[in-house]
């Protein structure tokens, strides 16, 4: 039966190399999947892995062992993300909603004036393929207020304090994020 | 009056204060075309919920580990913070000084002399070929030794010499993907991989556990690949430069 991750932590604390190499082992996919979520690139999200169990190493004493050590983790992952977010130059942060447009399609495409074919349906990519190209498209702005709303469950209000930004800018980077997937999706689902 | 997509948005997060939330609801129950809006929006909700997560390759752990243990070490740096990373996006008169240095400690001839920002271009893109030649001598040597051995780490390359490999690998990877040179940044991608694997290999791991690392490796045709690139960068390198106006191979 693997260990607990309480019991790890405490071989951990007490300075074995090899008990915190084995929370890294266990955890750092599902940090990576955090991480990948808020940045959405394989090189911040890995960076952001790394900050993270640095993060964690050095404050393996304030980990309460009543808590769960995945949760714990996931909370600095999170805040690691948007650390790196927010170290971004400020133009990367506020793309314009030009965005919109440059998707190629507008609501009334959507809404059926030029409705796909049941062939070009069957021949379109995969819908998960549709989710991860359109996620791919939002500003780094809009997909950390995004995933922290619809992934994490954060309120309005906390992403605003966790982004540094006034609750109507976290406001209406949710609204411009949901207006780009449901334009990106619409036909597909 | 119908509900705003941004107000449907707020509605299906619960986001929307009490009396608000009521006039919502009211009107949901009353109009076909909102609640039509609403199922669609819930929709593709639905597909972003279900779509599969990225999934990191198998080695992930074990590269975390590997680039996290020195890190380790160096207290009050963050990731994004250590040189590598810093220098990558830098200029890249940084990233020749460190070319150089690096080859300087393995190569038994001088190493390329900096250029200064009058021959930046053609030629600056020369040294970093010859560069990267360098590096992929000096890799492939690595592999050969580990790839050969049979009797555990006696025939195993030193693991502070790999460490390095490991960052000089990660610059140039860095550079060429910068450069959009998707081919080169691939093959510096599968060796990063094996690097890091090598050079996180425990001293205790087992003659069987290496054994199984140096099938994957030759199996892999990784050597092969880092030949046949070494020698396409060696072509590349020879081909004429124009430099004011004239021709030199430099």
């Amino acid at each position: 039966m693997p260990e607990h991750d309480a019991a790890v932590v405490a071989r951990a604390r007490g300075g074995d190399g090899d008990a915190f190499r084995q929370l890294v082992e266990r955890h750092s996919r599902s940090v990576y999947k955090v991480a990948f979520r808020i940045t959405g690139n394989q090189a911040d999200a890995e960076d952001v892995v790394q900050e993270t169990f640095l993060k964690a190493y050095r404050q393996l004493d304030r980990f309460e062992e009543r808590a769960s050590f995945g949760t714990w983790l996931h909370r600095i992952a999170w805040n690691c993300a948007v650390d790196l977010l927010r170290a971004r130059p400020k133009r990367e942060q506020a793309e314009e909603s030009d965005t919109l447009e440059q998707l190629g399609t507008t609501h009334a495409t959507v809404t059926g004036q030029a409705a796909p074919t049941p062939e070009r349906l069957m021949a379109s990519v995969q819908v998960g393929d549709r989710v991860k190209a359109a996620m791919a498209r939002l500003s780094p702005l809009e997909r950390a207020a995004f995933v922290m709303r619809h992934f994490e469950g954060r309120s309005i209000d906390e992403i605003s304090r966790a982004l540094e930004i006034r609750e109507n800018a976290a406001k209406h980077s949710i609204f411009r994020a949901v207006r780009k997937m449901r334009l990106a999706l619409e036909p597909y689902v | 009056m119908h509900l705003t997509d941004d107000e449907l948005v707020l509605h299906y997060y619960g986001e929307m204060r009490e009396p608000e939330e009521a006039r919502a609801c009211a009107h949901l129950a009353e109009c076909p075309a909102c609640r039509e809006n609403l199922a669609t929006l819930q929709r593709v909700m639905a597909a972003i919920d279900s779509a599969p997560l990225v999934e990191p390759d198998s080695w992930f752990e074990q590269r975390t580990w590997a680039r996290l243990q020195p890190a380790l070490a160096a207290p009050g740096r963050r990731a994004w913070q250590l040189p590598w990373r810093a220098i990558a996006w830098g200029a890249a008169a940084a990233l020749i000084v460190m070319a150089a240095f690096v080859a300087g400690r393995f190569t038994s001839t001088p190493a390329p002399a900096i250029q200064t920002a009058e021959t930046r271009g053609p030629v600056h893109e020369r040294v970093l070929l010859v560069d990267l030649g360098d590096h992929l001598d000096r890799t492939e040597a690595a592999l050969v030794e580990f790839v050969s051995g049979t009797d555990g780490h006696e025939a195993a390359p030193g693991r502070a010499r790999v460490e390095d490999l490991v960052a000089a690998n990660r610059l140039y990877r860095q550079t060429a993907l910068a450069n959009g040179d998707r081919g080169v940044a691939d093959v510096l991608d599968d060796l990063e991989r094996v690097l890091i694997e090598i050079a996180g290999a425990s001293p205790e791991a087992s003659t069987g556990d290496l054994d199984v690392m140096r099938r994957r490796i030759d199996t892999r045709g990784l050597l092969f690949k880092v030949r046949v690139m070494r020698d396409e960068l060696q072509q590349r390198a020879k081909e004429p430069v124009r430099r004011h106006g004239q021709e030199t191979t430099l």
